[in-house]
């Protein structure tokens, strides 16, 4: 017969009871602290990108495939549209709360490598290319000329994303109605003319025009650059520490712009806010010619009611010609505590892959040559059907001078030009000023 | 100060507290660290570096800062004394009893309630020299038709008509208040006395409402120097600068050039500005502004 167990023998059971119990509890409540803890082991990096909505969807796509691939990765992405994304990108940076990865334009490159605030990838990227023969293949399809620029003082702080140039965008139903020959391709500035004063017409006979050849927008990039490059100046010196405004080439250039808009009519007088009502007349059909470049095509694809397509700028009084060139890239942070996580979603975003789909979009040019140079994109099945006279374009193209302090260099050099077209100050008078104002600038630096 | 006292002291800081922190929060500590900022070199990426009164130095040698300046004064002058006439005129008119009196003051109010983006981008189109209405009805009317915006003759001339139209309306409501309470007994002996409609106005209505024009006067000017939203729309400070005025300056300093310390010292000489004008008010207003004795 078993013996009846005491009283303390069954507290003693109890106790143990409960001991068990407890350990359980503590055991699963751990569980669930682990658990969800080993889950979040994921890497959390941070990334700024500036653009529109269609360029945020394409980007989202791109980073949900590379979280696809990189399940310990997750990517939060922070959006604003283009005027307000270094006023943000700036403020954030001041507050202490870098975002690991940011995309930034050439512009803007300088002035954010020079503060410290960008990571030099270049140690990183040469160790890739000496243990990765697919990255080696990748790296080398980077078209030089969108990469070397790029190597600042010493290091690299970005990954060519795309990039954009400006060369003549024109409507060949004005062209059409007015029996002419769409440009050639190696037209020259005389030609150019030519055209712009029968293109430009003045339809109810009240003596304004209705129809300009020309759209001179007096945008630093669209309008200036161009004129100033192909007359055979120059906006800065190589190095930009000199403006070269007030030479006898950039001087020439910018009295052809002034010819154009005052001499010869051929374009609706510009300002600063023309632009928005300058593209109204690209759009509603009552210009001609235009500077323009690749990001401006989705846009233009929307209009249905003429054919436009681009052509090679024209070749200037010396026999040469230029336009500006831009590029974006994707900069890492130097305070970033995931180097290597933001260098590999760098890298993808400018992958074969994601490049293919930004081209398809078509609001810039891809930096891979397999896509630049290929058939596909010299036979596009929609407009401009002479895109890659863009691509050809890049043979003459300079890089847009941006060192730091650019803003304030543009704004005193499209104040000057403002004051020239509207017959405030001679040529002369507004190359040697802007000049001087320019020089003090980079001199600060 | 008696127990009752201290303990109603206490509870007046306590519900003074809130109002009080969120004034130093947002106003006095951000006031305090743009005097510190103004003294030096911030581009928001390199930590501030001392620079004295480098950046006040500078904004005094810089011409494009003379011409900012010049052109706020122009802005504040052309906007303040005619929106205030036109105030008193529509207050004047709507003042008296007939049909349709509240519906004219509403639509007269009207421009006052509409943000200030959305009047830039009308008047923008307004002003386009070759599409826009006005050069249309100029044109019919066979008058010359300036390029509005883009001349630096007219530019400013065209922010500050729209600036006028902007704030008329909120003048004539201050001086609707204030001719309510002129009582009616003064324009009866008035009459009474054989006084016309011109010499009522002009020595009953006029400095009975001097108090009303001087609270008008202050809030306006101090409006007008800081004047930025219609050029932002406008005219991005060009053509040629002719727009630039003071508070479009500090904006592109500091947050298109990043010039965070010269922004800084360019709002405190705002600041100084706009305290003296509104001191030199105060000061001289013995002189022409007329409280009425009760």
């Amino acid at each position: 017969m078993r013996e009846k167990p005491s009283n303390g023998g069954v507290k003693e059971m109890r106790a143990k009871k409960m001991l068990v119990f407890q350990f359980a509890i503590i055991f699963l409540a751990l569980g669930l602290c682990v658990v969800p803890a080993l889950s979040q082991e994921k890497v959390k990096i941070e990334y700024w990108i500036l653009g529109t909505s269609e360029e945020l969807a394409i980007e989202q796509k791109a980073v949900q495939m590379f979280e696809e691939r990189n399940p310990n990765i997750d990517v939060v992405e922070r959006h604003a549209p283009g005027e307000e994304y270094y006023d943000k990108l700036r403020a954030s940076i001041a507050a202490g709360s870098i975002p690991d990865l940011m995309r930034i334009i050439v512009e803007e490159y300088q002035s954010f490598a020079k503060g410290g605030v960008l990571l030099n990838i270049k140690p990183a990227i040469e160790k890739k290319l000496q243990e990765d023969p697919n990255f080696a293949e990748w790296w080398n399809d980077i078209e030089p000329k969108l990469l070397e620029p790029f190597y600042y003082q010493g290091g690299l702080f970005g990954i060519p994303h795309d990039w954009n140039d400006a060369i003549i965008f024109y409507n060949k139903a004005l062209f059409d109605k007015a029996g002419l020959a769409y440009p050639r391709k190696d037209w020259d500035v005389n030609e150019f003319l030519e055209i712009a004063k029968k293109l430009t017409v003045d339809e109810n006979g009240d003596g304004k025009p209705d129809q300009y050849g020309y759209l001179l927008t007096g945008d630093w990039f669209d309008c200036i650059a161009p004129w100033i490059f192909t007359f055979g100046g120059k906006i800065l010196d190589d190095a930009w520490k000199k403006c070269l405004l007030d030479t006898q080439e950039s001087k020439q250039a910018i009295q052809f712009m002034y010819d154009l808009v005052n001499t010869y009519k051929v374009s609706p007088p510009p300002t600063v806010m023309e632009f928005t009502s300058g593209m109204a007349m690209w759009m509603t059909g009552k210009i001609g010619m235009a500077h323009y470049g690749r990001y401006m095509v989705p846009a233009f694809r929307q209009i249905k009611d003429f054919e436009w397509d681009c052509q090679h700028q024209p070749f200037g009084p010396n026999g040469t010609r230029g336009v500006p060139y831009g590029v974006g890239l994707t900069c890492i942070a130097a305070k970033t505590k995931y180097p290597e996580e933001s260098f590999k979603l760098a890298v993808f975003l400018s992958s074969t892959e994601v490049q293919q789909m930004y081209n398809e979009y078509g609001n810039s040019i891809q930096v891979l040559k397999s896509i630049i140079y290929s058939d596909d994109f010299k036979n596009p099945d929609k407009p401009p059907f002479n895109q890659y006279a863009m691509v050809e374009a890049l043979e003459y193209a300079q890089l847009i001078p941006s060192p730091p302090r650019n803003r304030e260099i543009i704004r005193v050099a499209t104040s000057e030009l403002d004051r020239v077209l509207l017959n405030q100050k001679s040529v002369e008078d507004a190359a040697r000023d802007m000049t001087v104002q320019i020089d003090e600038i980079l001199a600060e630096e | 100060m008696g127990k009752l006292g201290k303990r109603e002291t206490l509870w007046a800081w306590i519900f003074l507290l809130p109002n009080l922190i969120g004034f130093l929060v947002f106003v006095g500590i951000p006031i305090v660290a743009a005097l510190a900022l103004s003294l030096c070199r911030w581009d928001l990426m390199t930590p501030p570096k001392f620079i004295g009164f480098g950046n006040f130095l500078r904004l005094l040698q810089e011409s494009l800062f003379r011409r900012v300046v010049w052109n706020t004064f122009i802005f504040t002058v052309g906007t303040v004394v005619p929106s205030l006439v036109a105030g008193l005129g529509l207050a004047m008119l709507l003042n008296r009893r007939f049909r349709g009196t509240h519906v004219y003051r509403a639509c007269f109010y009207l421009p006052q309630i509409l943000p200030m983006v959305a009047a830039g981008l009308i008047f923008q189109f307004l002003y386009m020299s070759d599409f826009g209405f006005i050069n249309f009805v100029l044109s019919k009317l066979r008058l010359p038709q300036p390029n509005w915006l883009n001349d630096v003759s007219t530019a400013m001339l065209a922010i500050i008509i729209m600036s006028i139209w902007k704030s008329t309306g909120f003048n004539m409501v201050v001086y609707l208040a204030g001719l309510n309470g002129i009582p009616d007994t003064l324009y009866e002996a008035a009459q009474i006395d054989g006084a016309g409609a011109w010499q009522a106005f002009r020595f009953i209505t006029l400095p009975l409402l001097s108090p009303t024009t001087f609270f008008a006067l202050a809030i306006s000017l101090i409006g007008s120097f800081q004047v930025f939203d219609q050029i932002y729309v406008m005219t991005r400070g060009g053509p040629a600068d002719a727009t630039r005025t003071l508070v479009y300056y500090i904006y592109e300093t500091g947050f298109q050039y990043f010039r965070m310390g010269k922004a800084a010292a360019a709002a405190w000489i705002l600041f100084l500005i706009v305290f003296v004008a509104t001191i030199l008010q105060f000061r001289y207003q013995g002189a022409w502004v007329h409280y009425e004795q009760v």
